[in-house]
């Protein structure tokens, strides 16, 4: 199991607030569909405006195998100039 | 003048990377040839122009084009009712596509206009005189609604609204009713508000910032030709022609690959050209028509309808123990928006505290709409407004504790394998050098006279890397091209090129670079976030390293020896074994024979950029405070940065100058002035002031270069960060010149001279 | 409304152009002659991109009327260069790393051209001041300054006789 933590404002918008969420994935595709199960319309959001840090360092590589325990940090992507 | 230094300790030697050469469409931009976004001309070209909404907020009744359309010489007159997309795109979005509908609409507003300078019509006509007559001829029956234009006025409870479909995002439980108050995001951990309680000194203050516009020299412009068979062209300069178009073709609703944008040429863009303004207006002119239609702003134009930075307040907290140790902080800043939802609330809150190591913290951000231009991105979008209330406090801190404003931040600043806000333990970042270096530097300790104060500021911004495409092609008679997708804006088609003469092994001379049209090569994303030298350098070498296996397998096979036998030096191929040992071919030989071998020798290399790290950098700056006048003067300059490895250093020492001044600008003179009737009332390079060669001094460059080990040569971004502390540098200078603590930027001489008289 | 005919000198060159009668000099050199080197960052006199050198002096092309070039003489950036020989304030340019984007590089160029061409030893101030009318928001001036003062101190080398 992923442990999720999505942040503010998906935290609010998708998931009634919640912290921290269990999640079975083998790597972030599956992760978004399971959280977009969780919080409807998750995933139409997620290619837009999420990112994503596994165990620490930003992947936005949706293929790479996510570890059995991986540590998810859900946040706001950001735009650069 | 001091001659620049570099701080090279941490790397290793190389050929190329390093050194100055002179980039490769240097000639052209010297000369006059080169074509930017106003130069190009397609044949058949109408002119286009555009009619703007002399009101901030009004719903729009009706629009009579007839007149216009009846002037000899008009050959189309669109409004927003012409662009079947945005009706049906309110229909069908989701939150996901609410960012297409914002950016149609404010190509061309459609039922309501949200700000003065806002499109309600285009005309394409045979001459730009003809264009603008028509203008004059279009009747719009406007309904004039009351406009908020600060954050108060747009919070107010009674405020009136810009649209109806927004409520505040990040709040629990969901707001029922819309607000101005596009979104609320909060990011922190620990406790700060007992940290606060429990600390032995907390420094406090709020802080404004006024919107500025990214200033660059060349106005939007651009030429769209759609033919009636679908297919179109459109010459832009932007910081991406593949933004242009995908955002053109979702506007739209046509096939991606039925657009074909062909970048020119682009003077300056800060992240201000990283969205469309003009290109959909001028593809629907062109289908009304059928021939090229060129569309340009005025000055006027792109300050009231293009990107500004948004302004805003800021209200900090900051405790300390009494050893300087940061224990909490509390913040809460609201930027204004702008027409449509920003994109800078959440890296403004990203970036606010990102550089120090603070166990208890809370920053909390409001997205504020107002009618003014929506806001784009603004080099390091977000960070130069948070992080100068932080800088402000630490050094207020450093005065009241008797501490050395550099000691103060190396105390609390972030290092390798700290753990962030976010969870993610920071990599190979160079802060502490970076402070380190700042005080090593003769600038601070140099003596200052009377009416002059230092100040000192750090800041960091997260850059990016993310999806790039190079090609890399061997020519026959082995001199090399290197074909990327992304906007040379600063000099990138000379890193690119010294990066594959580096791989290569081969004069910088013996490389060309070419920025190519969006169907001729895959996807890049947009030069932008710091990302194009990291990101498109990574394809850039990842090309050249399968070039280089392709000729080592081909000079094995005419040897007849295993590819392993071969080594690549010195751009040819040496045989290690065999009858042939010690023998080589050069490039050029290979590739002569390419024909009679496995055919041409390139290869394209796709990849989506991953280990990209912030940048990070310190400021020391001078001040001179003319008692009688408030005027301030930047007496010197020293920028200090982490730049990972510098490519090209004449370059990453020009985006070092280039962002500093933009800085030193924001906090000194530039900034929106609104006039009675919700319009922008400095709309030109005389009243809105952007620094001039003699309002600087030189600007002293310091490179730290802690390499990047995501990046084969140590590459990090360097393109944003620079005008991250100047507004703190430069306010703590003039605060300490004069011994008063300035909140509001910009520092005009009246604020100062204010400041000045209230004390006495 | 008739075209006005305009006769003059650009570059070296006899030219002849239409032009409207408002139309500015800036409007007539890119868009009747396609010499778009010279280009429009403001329209008001305010940044220098479309700095031209008329009869000797140095002018902003937005701010003159392109009826007024009758019979006279135009340097723009074309013309800086001898052929394909770049002229030293050019070449010390691009040693220097004096552009980024390049788009306010044609102004900056013809005026420090003329600035060398008056006074062949200006002082950093002198430099500064002098160029106080053009605009560049990529560079933070540095290298450009830095780059006048190379390409002055080579001119003067230049001159020395041997
Ligand atoms: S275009 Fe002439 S001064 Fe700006
Ligand atoms: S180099 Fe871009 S404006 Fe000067």
């Amino acid at each position: 199991m992923a442990r999720v933590q999505p942040m503010s404002p998906f935290a609010e918008q998708f998931f009634g607030g919640a912290q921290l969420l269990d999640v079975a994935a083998g790597n972030l595709f599956a992760l978004v569909d399971a959280l977009d199960a969780i919080g409807p319309g998750f995933g139409e959001n997620a290619g837009m405006r999420v990112a994503f840090a596994v165990d620490g360092t930003m992947q936005t590589d949706w293929s790479a195998p996510l570890p059995a325990d991986a540590d998810v940090m859900v946040f706001p992507r950001v735009a650069g100039g | 003048m001091n001659a620049p230094q570099d701080k090279t300790a941490f790397r290793p030697a190389y050929r190329v990377i390093g050194t100055r050469p002179v980039r490769p469409d240097g000639v052209d931009k010297v000369t006059g040839k080169a074509i930017y976004g106003p130069d190009f001309v397609a044949s058949g070209m109408l002119q286009g122009a555009i009619l703007r909404s002399p009101h901030p907020h009004a719903r729009i009744r009706s629009i009579n084009t007839k007149k216009a359309e009846a002037l000899p010489g008009v050959k189309a007159v669109i409004t927003g009712a012409d662009f079947p997309g945005l009706a049906a795109l309110e229909v069908a979005v989701g939150e996901s596509s609410g960012n297409i509908k914002h950016v149609g609409r404010n190509c061309m507003a459609h039922e309501k206009v949200l700000y003065a300078g806002h499109a309600v019509a285009a005309v394409a006509a045979t001459s730009s005189v003809i264009a603008e007559e028509a203008l004059a001829l279009i009747e719009v029956d406007y309904e004039v609604l009351p406009y908020v234009l600060t954050i108060d006025e747009a919070l107010a409870a009674d405020a009136p609204l810009l649209h109806d479909d927004i409520f505040t995002q990040g709040l629990d439980p969901k707001p029922t009713k819309p607000s101005n108050a596009a979104l609320r995001f909060t990011i922190g951990r620990g406790d700060p508000d007992a940290a606060l309680k429990g600390a032995h000194t907390v420094i406090s203050g709020t802080y404004s910032a006024l919107p500025v516009h990214q200033g660059y020299i060349e106005p939007h412009a651009c030429v769209a030709s759609w033919n009636a068979d679908g297919q179109a062209q459109i010459w832009a300069s932007s910081q991406g022609a593949f933004m242009i178009r995908s955002l053109t073709a979702a506007i739209l609703g046509i096939a991606l690959a039925d657009i074909r944008v062909t970048p020119l040429e682009i003077g300056g863009g800060f992240g201000g050209k990283t969205t469309v303004y003009l290109e959909p207006v001028a593809m629907l002119l062109s289908r009304k028509t059928g021939r090229p239609v060129r569309l340009t702003m005025s000055r006027g134009d792109v300050f009231r309808a293009s990107g500004p930075a948004p302004g805003g307040t800021m209200d900090i907290q900051l405790g300390a123990d009494a050893d300087g140790t940061i224990t909490g902080v509390v913040m809460e800043f609201k930027l204004l928006g702008g027409a449509y939802p920003g994109s800078d609330t959440h890296p403004g809150a990203m970036s606010a505290l990102a550089h120090y190591n603070i166990a208890n913290s809370r920053v909390t951000g409001w997205d504020v709409l107002c009618n003014m231009a929506s806001t784009a991105a603004y080099r390091a979008p977000g960070a130069p407004q948070t992080i100068f209330p932080v800088e402000s406090c630490i050094d207020e801190l450093a005065m009241k504790l008797g501490i050395d404003p550099i000691d103060l931040r190396l105390k609390n600043a972030v290092k390798p394998g700290d753990v962030g806000v976010m969870g993610m333990a920071a990599g190979e970042i160079g802060y502490v050098e970076c402070l380190e270096a700042a005080k090593a530097h003769p600038h601070y300790s140099a003596p200052l006279g009377p009416n002059q104060g230092r100040g000192v500021a750090g800041g960091t911004w997260g850059n990016y890397g993310g999806p790039s495409t190079a090609v890399v092609s061997v020519s026959e008679d082995g001199s090399v091209l290197v074909t990327t997708g992304n906007p040379d804006i600063g000099g990138s088609r000379a890193s690119m090129a010294i990066m594959a003469a580096e791989t290569l092994q081969i004069p910088y001379e013996k490389v060309r670079v070419t920025i190519t049209d969006t169907s001729s090569i895959g996807y890049s994303m947009l030069t932008g976030g710091s990302r194009t030298t990291f990101a498109t350098g990574k394809a850039v070498i990842e090309a050249c390293e399968q070039v280089i296996a392709t000729l080592c397998q081909r000079a094995a096979a005419m040897w007849g020896v295993d590819a392993e036998q071969t080594e690549w030096r010195d751009g040819a191929v040496y045989c290690l074994s065999g009858d042939k040992q010690g023998s080589s071919l050069t490039m050029g030989q290979i590739a002569a024979k390419a024909g009679f071998s496995g055919g041409p020798i390139s290869a394209e290399v796709s990849l989506n950029a991953q280990g990209f790290l912030p940048a990070f950098g310190v400021h020391i700056c001078d001040t001179e405070v003319d008692p009688e006048t408030g005027n301030v003067s930047v007496l010197r300059y020293t920028v200090v940065q982490d730049v990972g490895t510098a490519i090209h250093p004449d370059y990453v020492e020009g985006q070092m100058q280039g962002g500093a001044a933009q800085g030193i600008g924001w906090a000194l003179n530039e900034g929106y002035v609104f006039d009675k009737d919700g319009r922008v009332d400095n709309p030109g390079f005389l009243d809105y002031r952007m620094p001039v060669c003699s309002d600087l001094p030189m600007i002293d460059t310091v490179m730290v270069e802690k390499p990047n080990p995501a990046h084969p040569y140590g590459v990090k971004g360097v393109g944003e960060v620079p005008i991250v502390p100047p507004l703190g540098a430069v306010g703590n200078a003039v605060s300490r010149a004069i011994g008063i603590r300035m909140h509001d930027l910009p520092l005009t001489p009246d604020r100062v001279y204010a400041a000045i008289k209230a004390r006495a | 409304m008739s075209k006005l005919l305009i006769s003059a000198t650009v570059n070296g060159d006899a030219q002849q152009f239409l032009c409207d009668s408002g139309a500015t000099l800036l409007d007539a050199l890119r868009d009747e002659l396609g010499l778009t080197g010279s280009k429009e960052g403001c329209g008001s006199g305010d940044c220098g991109a479309c700095t031209v050198v008329l009869d000797g002096q140095m002018v902003c092309s937005c701010l003159v009327l392109a009826a007024e070039a009758e019979g006279r003489t135009v340097n723009t950036i074309e013309g800086v260069a001898e052929g394909s020989e770049l002229h030293p304030v050019q070449r010390k340019f691009l040693e220097k790393g004096a552009l980024q984007c390049g788009f306010c590089t044609p102004g900056f160029i013809v005026a420090s051209k003329a600035l060398l061409d008056h006074n062949p030893d200006p002082s950093e101030s002198e430099v500064r001041y002098w160029l106080a009318g053009n605009l560049c928001r990529c560079t933070g001036y540095d290298k450009i300054v830095r780059a006048v003062l190379d390409a002055a101190a080579e001119l003067r080398q230049e001159r020395v006789p041997a």
